[in-house]
């Protein structure tokens, strides 16, 4: 998650990428999740780690993540976030959403290339 | 539902903050020592490690407000906070909230008894009651006085003759004893000259009103027309006849089902019955007619 001047993430982005994350993951504390986004996304992204954690408790609030006190692997206090049920069906349908918006706008592209 | 859930979880966030903040300022410590670990194993010197974890998070202010206003609903956040603030601020000199209190109670309280008879008199001022404003009271005036009630001949003798108003009718509030031959009921009844309804121009819910004629004839068209029990209200009505006996009482016959129904206006045929029509003194309103 370094800086580029492309990398600008939407917090709706982001939170699909925290559900991702979760779900290959299984239980993960922010760190954890916020350095497995940056290792996918390689220097795409321009997110600061800050940010993370409003879209968690968001996530919290609707249902999608449980979250719980626990210690991590470097024997510290850390809050740790786990996909729920109703987690994974959101993913599921967000993930189908982005599908869909994808292979509109790549059709369009594709269109568009083709017809100069 | 996930919206829902979220503004109740958000809700709850703005009531119950004990704890959280602390818990908050953990997790966010614990991040930082993580990267600044992480930073370290990576060759940075302590306060390189730590300074560069920092940039990383991106200000650690800005991220717990960013967190803060996720966690609650910022207006009633607000709100919650001004009536803290009012609440401590009474509590620290209850002697001049007691006056702020007792000024608004006054205050309030004359407002809303102003405008409660503004309503009454000019706003609706009778219920039901088309144009009601049109509707003067007439008195008589004596050399000793005026606001005086006139006497049924008055009315008789006004109501045949004079062509200045749209209509006069005749009225006094009396107390009845309402009974189905069991039990009997007190209630508050008005003897009504025949063409009460028509003057006041008011809707009957079931039955009829009174006939004009029918208060011509003492006993011979004794009519009732039942209220709901409300104020002046006769939104619902029935008619029933009362006997008309001999005895200088009158008896309302009526079936046990009507009972719960105030007799709010009686007829008029008892001008004569229970005062005698020389010693009647109704008010007398009426109708002005409408300049075109």
């Amino acid at each position: 998650m370094s800086k580029n001047e492309t990398g600008e993430v939407r917090q709706g982005t982001l939170a699909l990428m925290v559900l991702k994350t979760l779900e290959g993951m299984g239980t993960q504390h922010g760190y954890g999740i916020a350095r497995r986004i940056e290792q996918i996304s390689g220097d795409l992204l321009s997110v600061n780690h800050g940010t993370l954690y409003p879209v968690l408790l968001k996530l919290e609030q609707e249902g999608a993540i449980a979250a719980q006190w626990g210690v991590s692997e470097n024997n510290r206090k850390a809050k740790f976030y786990t996909l729920t049920k109703a987690g994974r069906k959101l993913l599921a349908a967000e993930a189908r959403k982005w599908q869909q918006s994808t292979e509109i706008i790549a059709r369009f592209f594709s269109f568009s290339g083709s017809s100069r | 539902m996930k919206a829902l859930r979220r503004l109740w979880r958000r809700l709850a966030g703005t009531i119950v903050t004990k704890g959280i903040e602390d818990e908050l300022s953990a997790e966010i410590e614990a991040h930082l020592q993580a990267q600044t670990e992480d930073n370290m194993r990576a060759g940075m010197p302590v306060a390189q490690a730590r300074r560069a974890a920092l940039v990383k998070f991106g200000g650690v202010e800005s991220a717990k407000e960013q967190y803060r206003d996720e966690r609650r609903l910022p207006p009633i956040d607000t709100l919650v906070q001004d009536l803290r603030f009012a609440l401590r601020s009474c509590g620290n000199r209850p002697a001049f909230s007691a006056v702020v209190v007792l000024s608004l109670a006054i205050g309030i309280g004359i407002n809303t008894t102003i405008f409660t008879w503004l309503k009454a008199v000019y706003l609706n001022p009778l219920p039901g009651v088309t144009d009601a404003r049109r509707l003067v009271t007439i008195n008589a005036a004596y050399k000793f006085g005026d606001g005086y009630s006139n006497s049924y001949q008055d009315f008789v003798y006004i109501r045949d003759h004079s062509r200045l108003f749209a209509g006069l009718f005749a009225h006094e509030m009396e107390t009845l004893a309402v009974s189905d031959g069991k039990s009997a009921e007190m209630t508050m009844g008005g003897i009504v000259s025949g063409n009460y309804f028509d003057v006041l121009n008011t809707n009957i819910a079931i039955g009829r009103g009174f006939r004009p004629e029918e208060d011509r004839v003492s006993d011979r068209d004794a009519v009732i027309v039942l209220g709901d029990g409300g104020y002046g209200a006769v939104d619902l009505a029935l008619t029933a006849i009362f006997s008309a006996k001999e005895s200088s009482s009158t008896r309302f016959r009526l079936p046990s089902s009507v009972l719960p129904l105030h007799a709010s206006w009686a007829s008029t045929a008892a001008f004569g019955r229970i005062f005698g029509f020389r010693c009647t003194w109704p008010r007398h309103l009426i109708r002005i007619t409408r300049i075109r």
